[in-house]
């Protein structure tokens, strides 16, 4: 350090060096070049005096000169010393307070927020600061994250109202705020219920600030009757019935059955019973609606109250059902008879809505329609001027593309208007054969033709995932079994290998196939506009209905796929020009639902640039409008909104574009209170020990919270610096360089040789 | 006998008719040319014995090759083309009749398919009871004989079932058949009746036009010849063909030494269009 003062240079905040290296701008192989060729202009320049120097002398302007050259030779070279050290820094502590709905379940008649509150009163806070010398940054969290004034702190004046909770999300919003390097430490008071966000097990695992966890009280002891409805339904079809499927979840209690009871609209439906296995908290209901008046319905489910429950929110749960008269028109090209369209056929004819006109070509002068599954006389023309006005949905199956081309733009126009959809079906020649490639309609199948692989190799069908989003694919009411039954599906003969899909397409059904790198897709499905298109690699898929064989009543699981799929392609649509998409028909209180528009103009092209805005509207007649922003998609425009309070919700959408508005459309959403909270009403203990252990720190009960405070270090803080310094920079390196050359004529003139 | 039926699980509500589709039995049926021994249920070995045995006078290195090739040609993937290739195989059933006459009627009638429809084919004679695992893998039957036709009750519940699911039955009388076949269509359906179809039925102009409905194709009673059809919820699930012999008309030339180059294809056409109408249908 002295040497360093000594030539000059400013340190800083290092006191002491931890360590130091020098490095060379020009590199060390530039120091000996630099040598190598200074050295010898310095010996030649000093063997040309060619005078008589006594040896002692020599030896002293030799010394003199060598030092000067091996100094300007570092100097030159862009010399730059790096020194390290250990600075003082001031740590910061964070206490996160968890304030959600959870937090009020209570425990020996006191909340785990009574709780926490108790403890803050004995002075935690003040603890942690005696301890570490930090007074503690306290935030509270829930949706999300908060800061607490200290005034606050003492006052307390928290509430568990937060709907959601989100424990790794917290965290690193934490993380990023006060920076990680300089946390000493966390404490998350908590009960470990994390609603949404990610799994805080994975999220922070490589966390290397230490958490320490205070989970207040123990499990609930409060019974609890739980109602769950994870995906109701939303549409429903004239003459066709919809499945609604739910749980029942049981907190400290035993029973054997619970009714739950269903209206319709206020008034007494139907009741479905949850019966529960021994041993088990959970058992699942089920039951059908028969769609049999076209309108919109309010369903309420409940189940009966305990004396003294957790929460009654739980006990019920709602959702609207939109019936729609459903005009299910297939049109069907074959490029010959297949048995592929003839049991799809078959399946359609189960629905009393749907109408398939079929054609089927022969020869290229002989083609058979059948309409409404009844062969006609043949005739030598395909005409689809008016059977393709009326369609909703289109199926290719093997139809070459030279009998598509006169009406290909009206499809094409009518599929991006999502007024009709398309389901393509394999067949013995490739699209590329069919003439599909560069093609309108080739351009919007999933994939991409031109270097289609058949693969003969029998397989499976397989689901990617037991939640299917797509009802189509719920042959069995339970996801597991539904994911089974897949499983043991007749087999296919064989599937296309294309050369891969293109952006936005999903696979709806894998197989067992293995292609060049991954098993190949045997469903897929894709957009094209507002319009879907879904499109199979494989096949024969005739089998399906063919050898599954209903014993009982119901409806055969191939005719409830292949209809429900049509419905689903068919993407009925009220309000041609303006259309509102909901993700669910449900929302929750205090959690955002984005709702997207679609907007057409009076030509039925899809609109940009238009100024769209969605009102929302309560029970209480309260409004919200909200604009809507463009979406990457074109003619989508998309905004979300907070309901703040239950019951139903009606959404408007108006369209507007260059001051002319160009349509209005309606929808509806029943908002209710999360319950998600309360799912698990157990404080989630290995969960917290767990993370604790990964991230160095502890977990305890709010009884001994005392041990987290003597856990944590108190250590003065301190970092490691590190600083450059120019040795160029250096005046006493720059005087001695000046020094030598002026030493050097000292001595030849004291010695007379100058 | 083995049932048919296999248990998916005990929560379903319907059950699995067992898939036994198997690539090594359908490239054996591709390459034999003989008649298949009617047990399906045979290894793949016994069935390639069989065909070698065929050729008795082929030297050692010969059958060794032909082995080989057939082998070889098992491991071979289907090509596109041969993508859901149909086959429709006759029934085979008790009473004592000759279900097994004319093997080479629904081969030539495949073979036909294949070339003026372009619909992949497997020209192969295969026969199949209804009692067989391996019935649901046709959605096309075809039954005709000269005699005495008995199905068995568990049979007919299963025709009840495969016919109710999709299938069809194409009774082709070789003379004889008639009072049979009438006792059995009425067990399967009891109240149900056979009905005459018009001569302006769009069957008879699928593909071909016969303006004066089925033609007749050998004399028999030298009754006009009749299309007969049973039909239940609004589709047809067996057609009949009475006083006309379209089986024998599809048989090979020579076997039947009166049908001329005009009457075989005249039951061509109408075979082709009795499957064009059962596909579209």
């Amino acid at each position: 350090m002295f040497l360093l003062r000594l030539l000059g240079f400013n340190t800083g905040p290092i006191r002491a060096i931890e360590s130091a290296g020098l490095h060379l701008g020009w590199g060390w192989a530039g120091l000996v070049l630099t040598l190598l060729v200074m050295l010898p202009i310095a010996w030649f320049t000093y063997r040309c005096e060619g005078k008589n120097i006594p040896v002692a002398m020599r030896r002293r302007l030799l010394s003199l000169r060598l030092v000067w050259v091996l100094l300007l030779a570092l100097l030159l070279t862009g010399p730059v010393l790096v020194i390290s050290g250990w600075i003082p820094q001031k740590n910061r502590l964070a206490v996160m307070l968890d304030t959600s709905r959870s937090m009020s379940i209570k425990f020996q008649g006191e909340s785990r927020l009574d709780r926490v509150k108790k403890l803050f009163n004995k002075g935690f806070v003040k603890k942690i600061e005696d301890k570490t010398g930090i007074f503690p940054e306290v935030f509270s969290f829930a949706d999300n994250v908060s800061p607490v004034s200290r005034q606050e702190v003492e006052q307390f004046n928290f509430a568990a109202e937060g709907n959601q909770t989100d424990i790794s999300g917290a965290l690193r919003n934490l993380m990023g705020n006060l920076g990680e390097g300089s946390l000493l430490g966390v404490i998350m008071l908590t009960d470990g219920v994390s609603t949404t966000g990610e799994n805080p097990l994975t999220a922070l695992s490589n966390m290397r600030t230490p958490i320490y966890f205070v989970a207040p009280g123990a499990d609930g002891e409060a019974p609890d009757l739980a109602l769950h409805l994870p995906k109701p339904p939303a549409l429903g079809y004239l003459n066709s019935s919809v499945r609604v499927r739910g749980e029942v979840s049981l907190h400290r209690l035993a029973t054997s059955a619970v009714e739950v009871t269903i209206t319709r609209d206020g008034k007494p439906f139907t009741t479905a019973i949850a019966s529960f296995a021994a041993d088990t908290g959970r058992a699942p209901f089920a039951f059908s609606i028969p769609c049999d008046t076209e309108g919109s319905f309010r369903f309420e489910m409940t189940i009966p109250g305990v004396a003294d429950e957790l929460t009654a929110d739980n006990n019920s749960a709602g959702f609207l059902l939109k019936v729609v008269r459903e005009r299910l028109n297939v049109l069907a090209l074959s490029g010959r008879p297949t048995w592929d369209m003839k049991f799809i056929g078959n399946a359609l004819s189960t629905d009393p809505n749907a109408r398939l006109t079929h054609w089927v070509r022969i020869r290229d002068d002989r083609w058979v329609c059948s309409r409404d599954f009844k062969p006609e006389r043949a005739v030598s023309a395909l005409n689809l001027s008016d059977d393709l006005k009326n369609a909703d949905v289109v199926v290719l199956n093997g139809m070459p593309h030279s009998f598509l081309q006169p009406v290909e733009a009206e499809l094409i126009k009518r599929l991006e208007a999502g007024s009709i959809g398309m389901l393509v079906l394999p067949s013995g020649q490739t699209f590329a054969e069919l003439g599909y490639a560069g093609t309108e309609i080739g351009a919007r199948l999933p994939v991409n033709i031109g270097d289609e692989l058949w693969r003969g190799n029998p397989g499976n069908m397989v689901l990617p995932s037991s939640e299917t989003p797509y009802n189509f694919l719920r042959l069995v009411d339970d996801p597991i079994q539904n994911l089974e039954f897949f499983a043991t599906l007749p087999k296919f003969d064989g599937l296309y290998e294309y050369n891969g899909l293109k952006p936005g397409a999903e696979i709806l059904i894998k197989s067992t196939v293995r292609g060049n790198f991954d098993l190949l897709p045997f469903m897929l499905q894709s957009r094209a506009g507002q319009g879907h298109v879904i499109m199979l690699t494989g096949g024969p898929v005739w089998p399906l209905g063919f050898r599954l064989v209903p014993t009982d009543r119901g409806i055969s699981p191939f005719s409830a796929m292949v209809v429900n799929m049509f419905k689903w392609l068919a993407n009925r649509r009220e309000d041609a020009q303006i259309s509102l998409e909901l993700p669910s028909s449900r929302g929750y209180v205090g959690q955002a639902t984005s709702v997207r528009v679609w907007v057409l103009d009076s030509k039925n092209q899809l609109q940009t640039n238009a100024q769209v805005a969605i009102t929302v509207r309560d029970e209480k007649n309260n409004a919200n409008t909200v604009q809507c922003i463009e979406t990457s998609e074109r003619g989508c425009y998309e905004a979300a909104f907070v309901p703040a309070f239950r019951g139903l919700h009606r959404i408007e959408a108006e369209a507007r574009y260059q001051g002319r508005e160009l349509g209005r459309t309606t929808g509806e959403m029943l908002v209710e209170m999360p319950t998600a909270e309360f799912d698990e009403p157990i404080i989630k203990e290995a969960m917290l020990r767990q993370l604790a252990s990964e991230t160095g720190g502890l977990f305890a009960t709010d009884a001994d919270a005392e041990k987290i405070i003597a856990a944590i270090d108190s250590v003065p803080g301190q970092k490691l610096e590190s600083r450059s310094l120019d040795l160029r920079d250096s005046w006493l390196l720059l005087l001695i360089l000046l020094l030598l050359p002026m030493a050097e004529w000292y001595l030849r003139r004291t010695g007379g040789l100058s | 006998m083995t049932n048919p039926r296999q248990k998916f699980n005990r929560h379903s509500c319907f059950e699995m008719i067992p898939d036994l589709c198997q690539p090594t039995s359908s490239v054996i049926y591709r390459h034999s040319c003989v008649v298949m021994n009617p047990a399906p249920h045979k290894s793949a070995s016994s069935h390639i014995y069989r065909h070698s045995r065929a050729g008795g006078n082929l030297s050692n290195h010969a059958k060794t090759l032909l082995l080989s090739l057939l082998l070889l040609a098992m491991t071979l993937p289907l090509s596109a083309g041969e993508f859901d290739r149909m086959v429709i195989p006759r029934v085979k059933y008790d009473g004592g009749g000759d279900w097994y006459v004319g093997p080479t009627s629904m081969p030539n009638l495949l073979k036909q398919a294949g070339e003026r429809l372009n619909m992949p084919v497997q020209a192969d004679n295969v026969a199949v009871s209804i009692s067989d695992p391996e019935l649901f893998r046709y959605p096309m039957l075809f039954l005709t004989g000269h005699g005495q036709v008995r199905f068995k009750d568990h049979e007919i519940n299963t025709l009840l079932i495969y016919l109710d699911n999709g299938g069809f039955l194409w009774v082709n009388d070789s003379y004889g058949i008639d009072k049979y076949i009438r006792r059995e269509i009425r067990r399967l359906y009891p109240d149900r009746e056979l009905v005459l179809l018009p001569t302006d039925h769009p069957l008879f102009s699928m593909i071909y036009d016969f303006k004066d409905g089925l033609p007749k194709i050998h004399e028999h009673d030298a009754k006009p010849p009749a299309a007969y059809a049973l039909f239940d919820k609004g589709r047809m699930k067996i057609l009949y063909t009475y006083e006309s012999d379209i089986g024998d008309g599809l048989e090979d030339a020579g076997i039947h030494t009166n049908d001329t180059p005009e009457i075989r294809e005249k039951a061509m056409q109408m075979a082709l269009n009795i499957l064009v109408y059962v596909m579209m249908q």
